[in-house]
C-alpha cells in the first residue's frame, strides 16, 4: 500500500483580521488567526484578563469573594487601590445599582465613585451598568459623560441602545454590544450601532454567557461561529469578543456551597477552578477579554496566557 | 463528514425524475429510501444500477475514515475513542467523550486507597452519572505486575505505563480478556506493532515533534497495524495548542492518514507545568477542548475532576438538540395539599438543578414543567414560549387546582413581569415571585413555607 507521508502543517490564512480596539493604554484583537494559534496570525494578540469590581456587594456574594478582598469589598475606591498592585492589565467597574427606589440619588452616587476612581488609576477602563434596561438607559449615558478618558461602556442591547450609544459616541468611549447567545442577533445589533453613526472599531462584542455547567457550551459555540465568520472576512462580526466569565461562574453552586455531595471537593479549588476554567474555554473558543472576579483565578488564567503566548 | 440521505438523493434518477426513477431495482420502493438506508451504510452503494461516477466518488470521498476509532479496557465494556468528523462541535456532535485518565504509580504508598477512591469516584450531573474513564498505570517498581492485574480484574479501563517490553508482555499473556492501552516508551514502531498484532492491544506512538509521528506512523501502517494512539512528548506551552490542532485538522481536513488517529496528552510532558492542582485542571480544561482524545492527569483532586467532568458534558452535548425533560408533574418528596407549587420550563439543566435545590430544602414541593422545547427560562421567556398561557395552561392540565388547596403559584424571579399575565389567565391563583437563581431556591423555600405555615 501506498502511503503519502509528508506532513505539511495545515496552516490557515485569513484575509480579514479581527478589528483591534483601542482600550486606552491597551489594544484588544488585531489577530488574522484563531486564538493560540501563533504561526497563523500576523500580528499576535494576547487575550486580556479584566478584574471586576462591583459597587453593591449583594447578601448573597460568594464567601471566598468577601474573604479575599476583606473590608475593602464594600468600598468601590478602596477596592480599586487594593486592586492597583495586583498586575491586572484592566479594570471593570460594574455599578450595579441595587436600591431602585431613587435613581437618580444612585446614578449621582456613581458619578462620584468614578470621578475618584479616575483619579486613582490610569489601567483601562470597562464602566458597566446593572444589565437591567432602564436603569442603564439612564446610567451608561451619565457615566460616559464622567469620564474624561477614554473608557469601554456597556453593555447595551437593542431594547436600549438608542438612548445610550449616541452620547457614548460623541464622548469618545467604546462600547461593549450584548445579544442573547445567537450569531445572527449579534450581527443584526453591530449593524444598527454603525448605523447610528458608531464606529465598528470602537465596538465589542457581549454575546452573553454562561457559567461552566450552566450553558457555557451555548457562548462556546456561538463564539467559535463568530470568529469563523469574522476570520473569513465578516466585517460585522469582525469585533474583539468580551465575556462576563466571573459574573456567571461566582452564582453558581459550585463556586458557593458547602453544603453539596463530597465528590465535588474542596470548595475553594473547586470555586477557583470553576471560574479558571470559564475563562480558558471561553479564551479557546475565541474570546479576547475575559472578566474574572477572584484575584487567585486571575493569576492562574494570566499566567496560562503568559505561558500560552510565551 | 457523511453524507446525508437528501444529499445522496439528490445524485440518484429519483431526484431528477429520469425514467429509471424509482426502479425498485435495489430493492426498496423509491430512490429517498435508498439514499437514506445508503447514508447510514445499511446497504451497499452498488445495490444501485443507476448510480454515477460522480457520486461514487463522492460518496467514498466522504466515507472514508478521518480518524480511527480506538478502544480499550473489557470487552463488555470499554472505553472509545476518536472517531471525530469535525473540527467545531456547532458543526455535528462530537463522537466519543475525551477521556479523562488519572496517572497512579505501581510503587504508591497508597496504591490500593487510591485505586479506590477513583473506581468508586462517580457523580450524578443533569441526570448522566459522571466517572472516571480510565486509570493510568506506571510502572515504578516491581510490584507494577501485581498492580496491573488487580486493576485489570476491577474492570476500570487502564493503560500500561513502561519502559520494559518483557515485564509488559508479560502481564498481557496473564490477562487475556482485558485489553489495556500499551504505552512502551523508548520502543521502535515494528516492536509495538508485534505486540499489537500478537495480544490485540491498542499501542501508543509517540514522538517529539509531528513530523516524527508521521514517520512513525508510516512505520505501523507498513508493518499492517492501526490501532494506534499518537503522543506528542517534550511540549512547550506555547507551542501545544497548535499542535494538537494540526494533527486534528489534518486528520479531518485533510484526511492525512499518517495523523488520523486519536490522540493521548500527558500532563507531566508539557513544559514549565506545576504539580498545582488548578494549574493542571487549567490545561486539562484547554486540551479537552482542544484536541486531546485521551488526558492523563498527574494527580486525582475530587475538586478538578468534577470541574473537568463538567466541562466535558458540556462540550459533547449535542448543539442542535438541548436536552429537555418530559412536561409533566413532577411531586419532589412526599407531598400532600400544602405543598409549594413551583413553575418552571422543560431544559433538563433547569429541572434537575431546580429538583436538587429543592431536595437540599426539605420541604416536598410540586414542580410544573412546561413543554418549553428545552429552553431555560429566559430563552424560553424571550421566545414566548414560557408565558401566561403556557403556565395557566399547565397548571390547569396538570390538576393541581384538585392537588392543592391553597391555589399560590410560586414562578422563577427572573418572569416576575409574568405574574399579572398569569393572575388573568388563573384568576384564583396568586402568583409569587420565587428566587432569580437555584442556589437561592432553598432560602427562599425556607422562608415562604414559614410564612405559609404562620399563616394557616
Amino acid at each position: 500500500m501506498f502511503i503519502m507521508n509528508t506532513y505539511t502543517p495545515p496552516k490557515k490564512e485569513y484575509k480579514t483580521a479581527i478589528r483591534e480596539v483601542d482600550l486606552n493604554g491597551l489594544t484588544a484583537g488585531g489577530e488574522n488567526s484563531l486564538n493560540f494559534l501563533h504561526s497563523e496570525t500576523q500580528k499576535v494578540s494576547k487575550p486580556l484578563i479584566a478584574c471586576e469590581i462591583l459597587t453593591n456587594i449583594p447578601s448573597n456574594h460568594p464567601q471566598l469573594l468577601k474573604d479575599f478582598w476583606g473590608e475593602n469589598i464594600y468600598n468601590p475606591i478602596e477596592c480599586v487601590k487594593s486592586a492597583l498592585n495586583k498586575n491586572f492589565s484592566a479594570l471593570v467597574i460594574r455599578f450595579n445599582i441595587e436600591n431602585c427606589e431613587d435613581i437618580d440619588a444612585e446614578i449621582e452616587k456613581s458619578k462620584e465613585q468614578l470621578k475618584e476612581i479616575l483619579k486613582i488609576t490610569d489601567l483601562p477602563l470597562f464602566l458597566i451598568g446593572t444589565f437591567r434596561r432602564e436603569v442603564d438607559a439612564k446610567l451608561l449615558p451619565e457615566l460616559a459623560k464622567t469620564a474624561d478618558r477614554k473608557c469601554t461602556i456597556g453593555a447595551v442591547e437593542e431594547e436600549n441602545f438608542r438612548q445610550i450609544a449616541p452620547i457614548v459616541k460623541d464622548c469618545g468611549h467604546n462600547i461593549i454590544a450584548r445579544t442573547p447567545i445567537d450569531i445572527n442577533l449579534t450581527k443584526q445589533f453591530n449593524i444598527l450601532l454603525t448605523e447610528l453613526g458608531f464606529n465598528a472599531d470602537r465596538i465589542i462584542i457581549d454575546p452573553n454567557t454562561g457559567g461552566l455547567g450552566y450553558g457555557l457550551d451555548y457562548a462556546y459555540s456561538i463564539i467559535e461561529r463568530i470568529k469563523q465568520a469574522a476570520l473569513q472576512g465578516d466585517t460585522m462580526l469582525n469585533m474583539p469578543v468580551i465575556t462576563f466569565v466571573g459574573e456567571e461562574a461566582w452564582k453558581t453552586k459550585e463556586a458557593k456551597s458547602n453544603n453539596v455531595p463530597v465528590e465535588w471537593g474542596n470548595l475553594t479549588t473547586r470555586a477557583i477552578s470553576w471560574e479558571s476554567i470559564t475563562a480558558t474555554s471561553m479564551l479557546v473558543s475565541g474570546a479576547n477579554i475575559v472578566v474574572m472576579r477572584h484575584p487567585e483565578a486571575i493569576k492562574y488564567v494570566q499566567d496560562f496566557i503568559d505561558k500560552t503566548y510565551g | 463528514m457523511k453524507l446525508t440521505g437528501l444529499q445522496i438523493f439528490k445524485y440518484l434518477p429519483g431526484s431528477k425524475k429520469e425514467p429509471q426513477a424509482n426502479c425498485k431495482k435495489c430493492g426498496f420502493p423509491t430512490c429517498m429510501a435508498f439514499a437514506m438506508k445508503l447514508a447510514k451504510n445499511e446497504v451497499p452503494i452498488e445495490k444501485c444500477e443507476h448510480i454515477t461516477d460522480e457520486l461514487k466518488s463522492i460518496f467514498e470521498e466522504a466515507s472514508q475514515i478521518q480518524q480511527a476509532e480506538i478502544q480499550f479496557g473489557c470487552a463488555e465494556d470499554p472505553v472509545k475513542i476518536g472517531n471525530e468528523t469535525v473540527m467545531f462541535r456547532h458543526d455535528k456532535k462530537f463522537v466519543n467523550p475525551t477521556c479523562i485518565a488519572v496517572k497512579l504509580e505501581s510503587s504508591d504508598e497508597n496504591f490500593d486507597e487510591k485505586l479506590n477512591k477513583i473506581l468508586n469516584y462517580s457523580v450524578e450531573r443533569v441526570g448522566e452519572d459522571l466517572k472516571i474513564s480510565t486509570l493510568a498505570l506506571f510502572d515504578t517498581d516491581k510490584t507494577f505486575e501485581e498492580k496491573a492485574k488487580k486493576v485489570a480484574k476491577s474492570k476500570l479501563p487502564m493503560i500500561l505505563v513502561s519502559e520494559n517490553i518483557e515485564k509488559t508482555t508479560k502481564i498481557l499473556d496473564e490477562i487475556k480478556d482485558f485489553k489495556p492501552l500499551i504505552y512502551i516508551e523508548n520502543s521502535s514502531p515494528e516492536e509495538l506493532a508485534e505486540i499489537e498484532k500478537k495480544y490485540n492491544v491498542p499501542v501508543v506512538s509517540s514522538g517529539s515533534s509531528i513530523e516524527e509521528l508521521v514517520n512513525n506512523s508510516a512505520k505501523f501502517i507498513e508493518n499492517k497495524t492501526q490501532n494506534i494512539v499518537l503522543n506528542l512528548k517534550n511540549q512547550s506551552q506555547k507551542s501545544l495548542i497548535e499542535n494538537l490542532t494540526y494533527i486534528r485538522r489534518s486528520a479531518i481536513e485533510n484526511k492525512f492518514k499518517p495523523l488520523g488517529f486519536p490522540v493521548i496528552q500527558f500532563t507531566k510532558d508539557i513544559a514549565d507545568l506545576s504539580q498545582d492542582p488548578i494549574e493542571q485542571g487549567i490545561w486539562t480544561s484547554v486540551l479537552l477542548c482542544k484536541y486531546a482524545n485521551i488526558i492523563v492527569l498527574e494527580h486525582f483532586d475530587e475538586a478538578i475532576i468534577y470541574s473537568l467532568l463538567t466541562l466535558r458534558q458540556n462540550i459533547y452535548t449535542d448543539p442542535e438538540k438541548p436536552l429537555q425533560i418530559e412536561a409533566k408533574l413532577y411531586p419532589i418528596g412526599e407531598t400532600d395539599e400544602n405543598s409549594p407549587v413551583i413553575v418552571t420550563t422543560n431544559f433538563a439543566l433547569t429541572y434537575f438543578t431546580v429538583v436538587g435545590e429543592i431536595e437540599a430544602s426539605n420541604i416536598p414541593s410540586y414542580l410544573a414543567i412546561t413543554p418549553s422545547d428545552g429552553m431555560s427560562v429566559l430563552t424560553a421567556w424571550s421566545a414566548d414560549k414560557f408565558n401566561g398561557e403556557i403556565i395557566a395552561k399547565t397548571i390547569k392540565t396538570y390538576g393541581l387546582e384538585e392537588l392543592v388547596k391553597h391555589k399560590k403559584l410560586i414562578i422563577p424571579g427572573y418572569v416576575s413581569s409574568l405574574k399579572e399575565e398569569i393572575e388573568d389567565e388563573l384568576p384564583d391563583w396568586e402568583v409569587i415571585i420565587g428566587a432569580n437563581e437555584a442556589v437561592d431556591i432553598v432560602d427562599f423555600l425556607r422562608s415562604y413555607q414559614k410564612q405559609q405555615l404562620l399563616n394557616l
